[in-house]
């Protein structure tokens, strides 16, 4: 065989993959921040919910391939092969996060979590009515906001509208009072945390 | 190529490191062994005892001539006094027959024998009376060895080099660090054709199994036994245990048709912890004379030693031969360690798991349930800090896989980015405070608790509970309610269900902890809480 120097291989490598780690890591985001671990053996996940209820998880496979020709391999620069390795990383993160807003949207839609605008333009009380459905958080006294997901024209929209809200005094009370109920449901969550006899 | 690699360790052995196998080999030729000696400092010249088909008692002592012939002069200066010893001393054995005691002496060398030695042997012989139709003194040498292991391993020695990697990989390790499990897991796989195995095993086969199956991992770990690594000998022999469970019960033989073979690998199991707390108790401390690394592991080591003792009394409070000597120096050990045991990890739990059994069974007064509480506070300590979060272990994770990970790993991006935990053991720590009926630490702690997500791993079929890592299985993640009745939550605690352990240790629950301590990503919650029954109920009756 041919002269090897399998330590820096290995180096590079090594590089590659964390590149391809970290670049699949930034482009998941939002999704990037959900809870993941590795499945270290066996083929079958349950989720047990709060209320007893089960779902049976199943697998999928979520993979892109990085093509390099044998011909380009001697000419190849660092600088196309990390290009390559992160359109390879963007794929994946962006089939993670179709399969992730898939299974979201099917959950929403059966449990009824979701706000139909009925064609109307995006408004503050479509607003008021999303914050009304979703759970949120609070850490020292302060709500975690959640993350907004959408495509852009209705990402503009909705920045748009944040601004009018923030404006106008009225619309600033209703979102504080719908915040203080958010509040209020979270404390009793909290304070519900109990052993009772 | 198998068999010059057999033919150089042997010859390269010591009498420690290849007594195990022998004994193995002996088995496959139809001896009962009934005993294998530690080498510890109650040395009676009686390396190995057996019965022989006839339930002739034998007594085997073996000597390292390093694969030489031994000489006449070598002969005399090192072993004629010890043989008219082996021959004329009878052995005091529960197992063996008293009826006589009269014995068959058999003298084993990894070597061969010069010519002077054979008739030196034979006007030995010729002076003394027969037993049991052999002459009084016998010789086992380095070829009989061989020929025996490579009839056992005819069918079980994997064959390609792809496959004898692993077991090359281990012989080489330099025997001083960590077991590498995977790997030895990888072999013994290989070595049992666990994922291809019939379906329906002979008897000769099960038995011819697990001897190969000792005599593969006795190669493996050399090195090991090499360097007195008892810790590692401990986990080897505990996988190897458990490999041969997993080929009996996929093959549906029932374990009656393995006991004796497997008995032969139990006894190496305790003999290793019995080594290991014999050092630990002679150690003036548990360091290694590192002064960069004694002070940052010396927690680690503790744990590890601690948890292994404390493994000790329970075994040998139930071992059928006298092991008070054990327990004497295993609570030396657990005395003067205990503080400084260490929850690096999930992984550590079992360790932890067999100090609360030592201090329920030893302790006066209620340290064991004070312990349980601190570890439920210590996961929810955790769980709530992100920080310390990225330096606790999983169930899968040793020590040096937790602060020395292997870099660029998807593991190690996952550990870096998540804050995410989930915990295998808390709950069965939790049903033991319950169960024990301390009420108000309970309802103070519930709260935290009550955020941590829980998890259990059900391995599909039962011998896939022995395996290092089951190919089919499921993974439970429980989101735990938040408010609980202290009634229904007591009577959860005081619910065991015992098909969860796995059934090689159903009537030996010493062993079930020892296979947690090497195989930690195996706890589950009611198998921890019928240890601890089954552990209670034998320490009443005693």
């Amino acid at each position: 065989m041919l002269p090897d120097f399998s330590r820096a291989r290995k180096r590079f490598r090594d590089a590659y993959q964390r590149r391809l780690l970290n670049s699949k890591f930034v482009a998941s985001d939002p999704f990037s921040e959900s809870p993941r671990f590795v499945l270290q053996e066996g083929d079958r996940f349950v989720l047990q919910r709060e209320d007893g209820s089960e779902s049976k998880i199943s697998f999928r496979e979520i993979s892109a391939r990085i093509v390099f020709k044998k011909n380009e391999l001697a000419k190849l620069t660092q600088a196309e092969v990390i290009k390559r390795v992160d359109e390879a990383a963007i794929e994946m993160a962006r089939q993670e996060m179709k399969h992730s807003v898939e299974t979201i949207t099917q959950t929403l839609e059966n449990t009824k979590q979701t706000v139909d605008a009925r064609g109307e333009v995006f408004s503050p009380k479509h607003v008021f009515e999303l914050f009304e459905k979703v759970w949120i958080e609070f850490e020292d006294g302060k709500p975690r906001m959640p993350t907004m997901m959408g495509p852009p024209q209705l990402q503009k929209r909705y920045l748009e509208v944040l601004d009018e809200i923030k404006s106008t005094p009225e619309l600033m009370k209703r979102l504080n009072e719908i915040l203080e109920k958010k509040k209020r449901d979270w404390d009793d969550r909290e304070t519900d945390r109990r052993l009772v006899e | 190529m198998i068999e010059r690699l057999i033919d150089d360790w042997l010859s390269n052995a010591n009498e420690r490191s290849y007594q195990y196998p022998f004994a193995h080999a002996l088995a496959g030729q139809g001896y009962e062994v009934v005993h294998v000696t530690r080498h510890c400092g109650m040395e009676l010249g009686k390396d190995i005892l057996a019965k022989d088909r006839h339930g002739f008692a034998c007594a085997f002592q073996l000597k390292d001539v390093r694969g030489k012939k031994i000489s006449l002069r070598q002969w005399t200066a090192d072993l004629a006094a010890q043989i008219v010893s082996l021959v004329e001393t009878a052995i005091v054995h529960p197992a063996l027959p008293a009826k006589g005691r009269s014995h068959r002496s058999i003298v084993v060398i990894n070597g061969e024998l010069e010519e002077e030695v054979i008739r030196w042997i034979d006007d030995f012989n010729r002076g003394r009376p027969s037993r049991g139709g052999r002459p009084s003194l016998e010789v086992i040498t380095k070829g009989t060895m061989i020929t025996w292991m490579k009839e056992l391993n005819t069918n079980f020695w994997p064959k390609p080099i792809s496959e004898i990697k692993p077991v090359i990989e281990l012989w080489l390790d330099d025997g001083g660090g960590q077991l590498n499990k995977p790997v030895l897991a990888a072999a013994l796989e290989q070595v049992l054709e666990l994922e291809r195995a019939a379906s329906s095993v002979t008897t000769r086969g099960i038995v011819s199994a697990i001897h190969a199956t000792a005599i593969t991992t006795s190669f493996a770990i050399a090195s090991f036994t090499q360097k007195k690594n008892h810790f590692a000998e401990f986990e080897a022999w505990m996988l190897a245990y458990a490999h041969c469970c997993a080929f009996v019960e996929k093959s549906k033989s029932p374990y009656e048709n393995a006991t004796q073979a497997l008995s032969v690998i139990e006894k190496m199991i305790w003999n290793s912890v019995a080594l290991l707390v014999e050092e630990a108790r002679d150690a003036q401390d548990l360091c290694l004379g590192d002064p960069f690394t004694d002070s940052q592991l010396h927690r680690v080591r503790a744990t590890a030693v601690v948890g292994v003792a404390a493994l000790a009394t329970l075994w040998a409070s139930s071992a059928s031969s006298d092991e008070t000597q054990l327990v004497e120096q295993s609570r030396v050990v657990v005395e003067r360690y205990f503080r400084d045991v260490w929850m690096w990890g999930e992984g550590a739990c079992p360790q932890l798991l067999a100090l609360y059994l030592y201090q329920r069974c030893f302790s006066a007064d209620v340290t064991s349930d004070v312990v349980l509480g601190q570890l439920v506070e210590g996961f929810c300590r955790v769980a709530g800090d992100n920080a310390r979060l990225r330096q606790f272990g999983t169930v899968y994770q040793t020590f040096e896989d937790v602060f020395f990970p292997e870099q660029d790993t998807n593991e190690e991006h996952e550990r870096a980015t998540n804050t995410n935990f989930r915990s295998r053991c808390v709950k069965a720590f939790w049903h033991l405070l319950v169960k024990e009926n301390w009420k108000q630490r309970a309802k103070a702690i519930w709260p935290d608790l009550s955020k941590l997500v829980l998890e259990e791993f059900t391995p599909s079929g039962g011998w896939r509970a022995y395996q290092w890592r089951a190919e089919k299985g499921t993974l439970r993640t429980v989101l735990q309610q938040r408010r609980q009745q202290w009634s229904s939550l007591s009577l959860e605690a005081c619910t065991i269900d015992s098909t969860a352990v796995p059934k090689a240790f159903i009537k030996n629950p010493a062993l079930y902890l020892a296979f947690l301590i090497a195989y930690p990503h195996r706890w589950t919650t009611d198998g921890v809480k019928w240890l601890v029954a089954t552990a209670s109920a034998a320490e009443q009756r005693n």
